[in-house]
């Protein structure tokens, strides 16, 4: 197999590219211009910032999110799962 | 570039638990495949942890394209190292994301469920289309752009299927908004499938080895 292909299948990828590309174009022309989370807000009809609501601490009683203390407890404990796992199964 | 940007809570416990049993069972069968061959291609594991290195850093960089994206190179992943080695690397930059807030740790299941198709879909389009495409440039190109198609599927169909607390839109307004994201992702992809061309062709012309079937 080579790197450089023919010229019919570089045809082929130019026109497929062509189609996604301004089917791209037209989806961001009706949602507009905003970021990652705040797409995904508006898709799903989330209001903005409701993660920031105080009490809002979901079904466990706390919020993981934005806590430092608690996402180095969760990584701690993955990295301990990690070295067992490795110790256990020699890869 | 698909991933589930949401924050924790956003699906009930009992579809994060669903989400995560799934993966698991991915990983497991990733780990056993791993695990069946007899001698590990240590130019693999390396390949592997350059993977694991560049799509996590890829996947923090904000591009300010489209109001903010970012890309995945999952579909380089599953055609550089395969799908089980790919399915690793992808639980791995999920985990990290997680652990700086990108998407939320009860979604990691999800996500990785997510990556794990582009991974495979890329890595099989890679390989089917090798007749009807001998050059790399295009065929990783539109493994690209399948893969990641796919991997906006099972984005949509990850949500739908869970449903999101706390909101009151019907599941087509959902799938109507989900869609026109599907449609923006694509637009990266578009970018995405160009960067994978142009890395898988400089691979064959500097590494040929690395890639079995190919030469410059």
């Amino acid at each position: 197999m080579t790197t450089t292909g023919t010229k019919k299948e570089m045809v082929i990828f130019i026109v497929v590219i062509a189609v996604v590309g301004i089917a791209a174009l037209v989806a961001f022309r009706i949602a507009g211009p905003m970021g990652i989370e705040e797409r995904f807000q508006n898709a799903l009809g989330i209001p903005h910032d409701a993660g920031d609501v105080p009490g809002d601490s979901g079904v466990s009683g706390f919020s993981l999110e934005g806590q430092p203390l608690l996402y180095a407890v969760v990584l701690c404990v993955l990295g301990i799962i990690c070295i067992a796992m490795y110790r256990h199964f020699h890869f | 570039m698909a991933h589930i940007h949401l924050e924790d809570g956003s699906f009930t416990l009992f579809w994060v638990a669903v989400w995560w049993v799934i993966a698991l069972v991915v990983i497991a069968a990733a780990l056993i495949w791993v695990r069946s061959v007899k001698k590990t291609d240590n130019r693999k594991i390396t390949l592997a942890a350059f993977c694991t290195a560049a799509a996590f850093a890829i996947f923090q960089v904000s591009i300010p394209l489209f109001g903010g994206v970012h890309l995945n190179l999952t579909p380089l992943i599953g055609i550089l190292t395969g799908p089980a080695l790919g399915s690793l690397i992808v639980l791995i930059i999920n985990i990290l994301s997680a652990a700086i807030g990108h998407g939320g740790w009860g979604l990691v299941g999800g996500n990785l469920l997510v990556n794990v198709t582009e991974v495979l879909v890329a890595y099989g389009t890679w390989n089917v289309l090798k007749r009807l495409f001998p050059g790399a440039f295009a065929r990783a190109g539109i493994a690209t752009l399948l893969g990641l198609f796919c991997g906006n599927l099972a984005m949509i169909a990850i949500i739908l299927v869970s449903g999101v607390q706390g909101v009151t839109q019907s599941s087509s307004q959902i799938l109507a908004g989900l869609t026109l994201i599907a449609g923006v992702n694509m637009g990266v992809a578009v970018i995405e499938a160009f960067i994978t061309g142009m890395i898988i062709t400089a691979i064959i012309k500097a590494r040929p080895d690395l890639l079995e079937g190919e030469r410059p």
